[in-house]
């Protein structure tokens, strides 16, 4: 497991805890189950996916769920400022995803898909983006991201090289900043 | 470091399936691949009669999905990475007439796009693991001719980068993952021409590090997985001898928990299927004894593409 320490089998209070924690898990996800396999798109449904989604962002299945979700709404609603509360909705539980895993993949597309709708603000991307590549300035997610986010913008490669040469002034060897210059 | 420990990994693998922690439960999802993880390290350590066949077909099938897609557990959505994961599951336990090849091969058709390139799912996400699972699957059922295969292969070609690696997407920077996928998509192709062997095969050796292992990109962490991404592409390349072979077997060995068994990213960190796998396959690219040779393509034993492409006996 990356970057996880070995640990002992015969830790007994941990191992309780960690039972009631995959017990919580368990009973979120047959329920988000049931209401995937049954249509159910209520808000209170939606709240539920969202939370089993921070627990565990990489069930793919639970992104899946949402977009089915956004369809809906969007067969059924023509009021663009609803559709952009709902949108903007999504980003939150994506950015709350990130937050557990930076490196998900099923976050970032749905990040993705949301945004290229095309109801959302680019720069709160790049702000967004400015935070996470701080954090690790190597995580290829973001950096493609962040070319997605600079085309749709059609950004000046001016400004995408200015952002390029603060990365490798901030670490010189940082690869990915010198990839991104091409 | 001394040796392998087969009978313990043996038992860790039987074990991992009826865990129930919370680090298990986090990974239900991609069960399928964690299946053949499990079940390719077994065979190749000659241990793969301990598994019960029919019950790992039965719960296989069950993962099949109505597009012809397979999902990463039973109730889940398909996905090209599962559906990948399934047949080679079923290749390997010699059980793939127990499905419909041609709606298999529907399925990744309809995912490929116009510009050459695979979505995971209906849900359009591009990478180009995805080309790989596409090509990798359709040659297994030997269907590779109802894709695009020239648009297929000019799309990886696209993501290649300066220093002769591969990317997610073009312009994506070089990973030893993506590299894996796109040398051997190419290789299953009869496209190796695309790939700069040298100038590849430097940026592939650069990966090993001072403890011996191996590391995805530069100024990163060595890690086990990495012994088989980098490795099976510089097997493919036919430049393996640009690395310290004997360094890596022992970052390798080192990796193992020779108490329970597994194989962990790093030497002292928890043990996985996932590492396991790859710490094994890696043993066999570098001819450790005892085990089984592996294919650097396919990722599945030699003995299973031969029965496959020449129809061996098993």
């Amino acid at each position: 497991m990356h970057g996880r320490p070995r640990k002992s089998l015969s830790d007994g209070g941990s191992q309780e805890k960690d039972m009631a924690k995959a017990a919580g898990l368990q009973s979120l996800q047959t329920q988000f189950f049931k209401n995937h396999h049954e249509k159910i798109y209520t808000k209170e449904a939606l709240q539920l996916n969202a939370k089993l989604l921070e627990i565990n962002p990489e069930i793919y299945t639970a992104w899946n769920y949402r977009k089915l979700a956004i369809k809906q709404l969007l067969e059924s609603e023509s009021d663009s400022a609803v559709i952009k509360q709902s949108l903007d909705e999504e980003l939150r539980v994506v950015e709350r995803a990130l937050k557990r895993n930076h490196k998900s993949y099923g976050a970032w597309h749905h990040r993705k898909w949301v945004i290229n709708m095309g109801y959302s603000s680019l720069d709160h991307e790049f702000q967004l983006l400015d935070q996470l590549l701080k954090a690790d300035s190597r995580n290829f997610h973001g950096w493609n991201y962040r070319r997605f986010v600079a085309d749709m913008k059609k950004s000046r490669d001016e400004d995408e090289l200015k952002f390029t040469t603060k990365k490798i002034n901030e670490n010189f060897s940082n690869y990915s900043a010198w990839h991104n210059r091409r | 470091m001394g040796e392998l420990e087969i009978e313990k990994h043996t038992q860790f693998i039987m074990s991992v399936e009826k865990k129930k922690d919370f680090d298990s439960m986090v990974m239900e999802h991609l069960r399928m691949s964690g299946a053949y993880w499990g079940l390719t390290t077994l065979d190749l350590m000659g241990k793969l009669d301990a598994v019960n066949r029919e019950e790992v077909v039965s719960w296989v099938l069950q993962c099949q999905h109505d597009c012809g897609g397979f999902s990463g557990n039973v109730g889940h959505d398909p996905h090209i990475l599962y559906t990948l994961s399934a047949i080679q599951i079923l290749a390997l336990l010699d059980k793939l007439d127990t499905i419909d090849a041609d709606k298999i091969s529907a399925y990744i058709v309809g995912l490929q796009q116009e510009d050459g390139s695979f979505a995971g799912d209906e849900w359009g996400e591009i990478d180009t693991r995805f080309s790989y699972c596409a090509v990798c699957c359709l040659s297994i059922l030997h269907r590779l001719d109802k894709i695009d295969v020239g648009k297929a292969i000019s799309y990886v070609a696209s993501c290649k980068n300066f220093d002769g690696g591969f990317g997610c997407t073009p312009g994506g920077e070089s990973h030893a993952g993506q590299i894996f996928c796109c040398v051997s998509a190419f290789a299953i192709s009869g496209a190796l021409t695309h790939v700069d062997r040298d100038l590849l095969g430097w940026w592939l050796c650069e990966r090993q590090v001072k403890s011996g292992g191996l590391n995805g990109r530069p100024e990163k962490l060595a890690d086990v997985c990495y012994s088989w991404w980098v490795l099976s592409s510089l097997t493919i390349i036919e430049r393996v001898h640009w690395i310290d072979k004997e360094k890596l077997k022992t970052f390798i060995l080192d990796c193992q928990d020779k108490e329970h068994g597994g194989i962990s990213d790093r030497p002292d960190d928890a043990v996985d299927v996932f590492h396991t796998f790859f710490g094994i396959a890696g043993l066999s690219l570098l001819e450790y004894p005892g085990l089984k040779p592996i294919d650097p393509a396919y990722a599945l034993p030699v003995h299973v593409v031969d029965r496959l492409f020449f129809g061996q006996p098993h």
